[in-house]
């Protein structure tokens, strides 16, 4: 059984934040800056370890959790053991000497396969300077991917976007969790948490998707931002059920809330053992195309 | 059935002991009390017997009954902002007799007539019981002039607002839902209007609110926290009548007058708001083309038939309506209610009442919008209750009765409409049940000052079929599905309802009370948010939910001084709850099939210590109402395990109403309320994932908002009396946050992430600073 959760249940959401915005500006609603003292739990590592199918160097950052108000990056975590097994053979992973606490591996040694099950291991961590090093693991087992037939977008007037339009078979059978990222020639267009969409295939399982909305490319006024023979590029990303709730609790997370749909904010459920923040999880993705085209893309 | 057998059984036994107590040689003075000007009859009025020390109060039909022998009796009966009446009579047979008692305000001379001492209101057993009639709420300065019976009653002790600005409210630190709202005896489910900034109660068809904290009445059941009965007016007997008004947001209109003279009136109320003239002011050209309004329609008739029966026919209709170019949604609620009261004799009071009533929203993207979808939601009920209140002798009052309801909730069922759509069509499957109460109560003056209520509710819940039951295993994951077939009852739940008070007159102006009381609650709302939406999800108890429970302990000390000027109250009250519903982190409450998989059960604790005083003097009155409360909830599953603190905690809650009349025309109106921030969770640390800054937070509920205070004032004016007059018209002038009190609705922690993502912040938002208003009413 799943929940509902998914783009479409934001979909309400925004159509109702839509409606409902009216209502604000008639009892006045107004923001403030104010001062609030915060109290600051015990340091924390955070583990940042999202592997992917593509044939690239793979990267687990590590690093220490920060009083929230401090506008500080989160201090690296150095000279830690990583490693990846697949219960097999073992995977060293080799941290970066001008990126401290970004620990590589390269795809001539280790690419992750769909179906296998791997386990991360953190040594050599004292994350609290107690004298105590534990070993922080995590499992998580690679879906297999879906493959995209065609990707097409629509420029949408009234929200100035273009809406990116997929179309692909679900397979029946079986509860599927999608992550979208859009690419321009390339480049990744959603490179933070919050532009990636996630959802799940309850309003679709098992049929074939016949263009649904699963991203959007702000437009802005003059439609300026894609270009004539820009290649946009979709990454339909298989992801664990795991995975698409820690996203889905992210996302809640990361937007503002307010008391008629927030019930009270809860840690995002992570999956790294003995206290460590963040996630260990490996995407198989499968990338469709499309050429943009003015004339038609602009209609 | 064991159960049922013998609570039968001690019905029995109690009817047959009473009667035969009940002697021959007596008479019955019985009758209706009703306000001379209209003729609506006015319940819970007192009736002395000045030459016995008997007694009694008008049942909520406005009846009574009493047994006396034979002789001469002044009978006096009294009720709050009228004049007390005395009468004198000869009984040497039964006698009806029809006491009209005069409005205060209709007072000719300025005579001070308090002859009664209200003893029959000490005496009773009832504790946590507040009433509100109609002219009280009027007086209240409230935001945008909109009078409204449930901000009201925030303003009474143990009754707090869920969040700034809403109808909903908590009850002694219980949730919103536990609330059994009763309007004409039909339950509303939904009592706010847009966002619940404004209730469906519209206050110019309202004769009073009666609250019950916890110490519900037996013939009430089906929820844990309080009781909150509402009823409106009949409508004139002897002549029509009405009242207009014009507001900053809204205009209404109540029109009444008998049909047919002193045998059959109607009342007809309606308001709408005008909210979209103000968004062409907006600066936002999105906001400017919306439509929003709300509007409520009351209507209602009644018939005297006979001398011994009388027919009501209410309905209720109210709705929100938000609208624009791509999207729109709708929501409210509508009742019927049909009541039949009959005397089977005159100690034989009876009430029949059927109901049926339904809530409903659609939200859905407007025509034009590519992958156009629909979202709609119902919940029906359809009931049928059946009291009695029977009078066998001067120290007895009985209620008793039966009732039924069913239950059909269809929690959501959303559809494309586009022939070719790719989205599936979703409906979650509905959810009927049956609840049925049978209950018995019965206030007995066992000695000249004490008085003892008890009673006793038997509730029987029943899931009908067409339905599908989950199976969980230990981590609420689906396991197995149980399919059962249309009509078949696949699972019960049944249980007393004991229900006892006690009251003792110490000294003539002390009383002493103690109750206990024992709720069962067996329909839920999904809900872990603190502000009222209309997305109401309602779910029963099921064989992987049982029903909510609570016990009640209150015990309180009452005093009213000799002259009735003063009241005073000081109650203490503790409150248990198992099978208390709470729901796991970051929930799915919204299209959830297995929403059963989302609760996380566990127990709630309540206690706290209210003191109310109340002035009601000629020209300043009001009251001082102060809670001390604490409400926890523990759960297995919830902040690992560890109690936490109710998200309606509010350890200090303090709340002045002030009403003066400077003379005949000018009255000032003020009240300011204060409590402790809400409890809240909040981030104690932040990490990088995906190179975005998330937050991690406290325990649950660990941290509170700031404090909340605010003052409102108002001044109405009344137009200068002429004797050949038949209108009279109103000005009100009131000011919400008087002081502009910035009161945080929500902190929000926000950055720019574009440039600076780890730079955060606090931000709040708040709802309401000054807010003037002005409104226009006239009667006549």
């Amino acid at each position: 059984m799943t929940d509902l959760n998914s783009f479409c249940l934001h979909k309400f959401k925004r159509i109702l934040k839509l409606l409902i915005y009216p209502s604000f500006f008639i009892v006045a609603g107004c923001t403030e800056i104010i001062e609030l003292e915060l109290s600051t739990d015990p340091v924390r590592l955070v583990v940042d370890a999202v592997l992917t199918s593509e044939p690239e160097y793979q990267i687990v950052r590590l690093s220490k959790s920060v009083p929230y108000f401090s506008d500080q990056p989160a201090p690296p975590v150095s000279f830690a053991k990583v490693a990846i097994s697949d219960g097999e053979h073992k995977f060293l992973f080799t941290e970066s000497v001008e990126n401290p606490g970004y620990y590589y591996i390269s795809p001539k040694e280790f690419v992750p396969e769909p179906g296998i099950t791997y386990t991360l291991t953190i040594d050599a961590v004292d994350i609290g300077n107690e004298g105590v090093e534990p070993t922080y693991s995590a499992v998580t087992t690679m879906p297999y991917p879906v493959e995209a037939d065609s990707v097409d977008l629509r420029l949408n007037d009234t929200w100035e976007i273009w809406q990116v339009l997929v179309w692909f078979q679900d397979p029946p059978d079986e509860d599927n969790y999608y992550l979208f990222k859009v690419r321009r020639n390339d480049q990744l267009m959603t490179y933070r948490p919050k532009d990636l969409r996630v959802t799940d295939d309850v309003f679709f399982n098992g049929s074939y998707v016949n263009g649904i909305w699963v991203q959007s490319i702000n437009a802005g006024s003059n439609r300026r931002q894609l270009n004539d023979d820009d290649i946009i590029t979709l990454d339909l990303c298989s992801i664990s059920e795991d995975f698409y709730r820690f996203m889905d609790a992210l996302h809640k997370e990361i937007r503002p809330a307010s008391p008629l749909f927030s019930g009270p904010p809860a840690n995002l459920p992570g999956n790294i053992s003995n206290g460590a923040l963040g996630f260990f999880t490996a995407i198989a993705t499968h990338q469709v195309s499309v050429v943009f085209d003015s004339s038609r893309h602009n209609q | 059935m064991n159960f049922r057998k013998w609570f039968l059984v001690g019905a029995l036994c109690f009817v047959i002991s009473v009667v035969v107590k009940a002697q021959s040689d007596t008479h019955v003075i019985s009758g209706y009390v009703t306000d001379a000007s209209t003729g609506e009859v006015l319940p819970g009025a007192a009736i002395v017997i000045n030459e016995a020390s008997a007694g009694t109060v008008s049942n909520v039909y406005g009846y009574f009954s009493i047994s006396l022998k034979a002789g001469n009796y002044s009978i006096t009966s009294a009720y709050l902002g009228y004049e007390p009446l005395t009468v004198n009579v000869l009984l040497d047979a039964n006698l009806r007799v029809n006491l009209a008692l005069i409005p205060e305000s209709q007072r000719l001379s300025e005579v001070e007539i308090r002859g009664i001492s209200r003893d029959e209101q000490r005496r009773l057993p009832v504790m946590g019981v507040e009433k509100l009639d109609a002219a009280t709420i009027n007086r209240i300065p409230v935001l945008f002039g909109e009078t409204d019976p449930l901000k009201a009653l925030q303003l009474l002790p143990g009754i707090s607002a869920t969040s700034e600005g809403s109808s909903g409210f908590s009850v002694r630190g219980g949730n919103p839902d536990q609330n059994l709202l009763l309007f004409d005896e039909a339950i509303v489910y939904n009592g706010g209007h847009l966002l619940g900034f404004f209730s469906v109660f519209n206050n110019d068809a309202i004769k009073e609110v009666q609250v019950f904290k916890g110490d519900l009445p037996a013939s009430a059941g089906g929820r844990l926290s309080s009781l909150v009965d509402i009823r409106s007016r009949d409508g004139n007997m002897h002549r029509l009548s009405g009242v207009a008004g014009l507001g900053l947001i809204s205009s209404r209109l109540t029109l009444e007058g008998p049909v047919v003279k002193e045998q059959s009136s109607f009342l007809v109320s309606a308001r709408r708001t005008y909210l979209d003239a103000f968004l062409p002011l907006a600066s936002d050209e999105n906001v400017r083309d919306n439509r929003l309004y709300f509007y409520d329609v009351n209507m209602k008739f009644n018939i005297i038939a006979s001398e011994n029966d009388r027919l009501f026919f209410s309905t209720y209709l109210g709705r929100d309506v938000f609208r624009n170019d791509i999207a729109r949604f709708d929501f409210g609620n509508r009742t019927l209610s049909l009541r039949w009261n009959h005397l089977f004799s005159n100690r034989l009071f009876s009430n029949l009442t059927i109901v049926t009533s339904r809530y409903d929203y659609s939200l859905g993207t407007g025509g034009e919008e590519f992958q156009s979808i629909q979202w709609n939601s119902v919940l029906d009920d359809y009931s049928f209750k059946y009291g009695f209140t029977w009078f066998p002798n001067s120290s007895h009052q009985v209620e008793f009765g039966v009732q039924s309801i069913y239950h059909a909730i269809k929690p959501g069922h959303v559809v494309s409409r586009e022939d070719n759509a790719t989205l599936n069509e979703i409906r979650i499957p509905s959810v009927n049940s049956l609840e049925h109460g049978l209950y018995a109560s019965d206030t007995w003056q066992f000695a000249p000052r004490w008085s003892f209520r008890y009673g006793l509710r038997f509730s029987l819940f029943q899931n009908i079929g067409r339905g599908a039951v989950y199976s969980f295993d230990g981590n609420y994951n689906v396991v197995d599905t149980t399919f059962y077939r249309s009509g078949e009852i696949f699972n019960t739940y049944a249980g007393l309802e004991p229900r006892l008070g006690i009251s003792w007159l110490l000294s003539p102006v002390f009383t002493v009370k103690g109750s206990y009381s024992l709720t069962r609650q067996y329909l839920h709302l999904a809900s872990n948010s603190t502000s009222s939406t209309p997305l109401d999800v309602w779910f029963t108890s099921s064989p992987n939910v049982k029903p909510q429970l609570a016990n009640q302990f209150s015990l309180g000390v009452f005093y009213k001084s000799q002259n009735n000027m003063w009241d005073h109250v000081i109650e203490f009250f503790h409150k248990r709850t198992s099978n208390a519903i709470d729901f796991k982190d970051h929930p799915n409450l919204l299209l959830n099939e297995a929403i059963e998989g989302e609760i996380r059960p566990g127990k709630a604790y309540a206690r706290g210590v209210e003191w109310l005083s109340k002035y009601n003097g000629r020209k300043l009155s009001g009251w001082f109402s102060y809670t001390i409360s604490k409400s926890e909830r523990q759960s297995n599953w919830i902040n690992g395990g560890k109690p936490y603190l109710s998200p309606y905690d509010h350890t200090h809650d303090i709340a002045i109403v002030i009403g003066y009349n400077l003379n005949s025309r000018i009255n000032l109106g003020s009240n300011w309320v204060y409590f402790t921030g809400t409890p809240v969770t909040w981030p104690v640390g932040r990490f990088d994932f995906l190179g975005s800054v998330v937050p991690y937070f406290s325990e649950r509920n660990a941290e509170r908002m700031p404090n909340y205070h605010r003052m409102d004032v108002s001044v109405s004016l009344k137009n200068k009396p002429k004797p050949d007059r038949v209108w009279n018209s109103e000005w009100v002038f009131s000011v919400y946050n008087l002081y502009g009190r910035k009161n945080a609705w929500i902190i929000n922690f926000v950055g720019e992430d574009d440039y600076d993502p780890y730079y955060r912040e606090a931000e709040k938002t708040y709802l309401f600073s000054v807010v003037p208003s002005i409104s226009y009413m006239i009667r006549f």
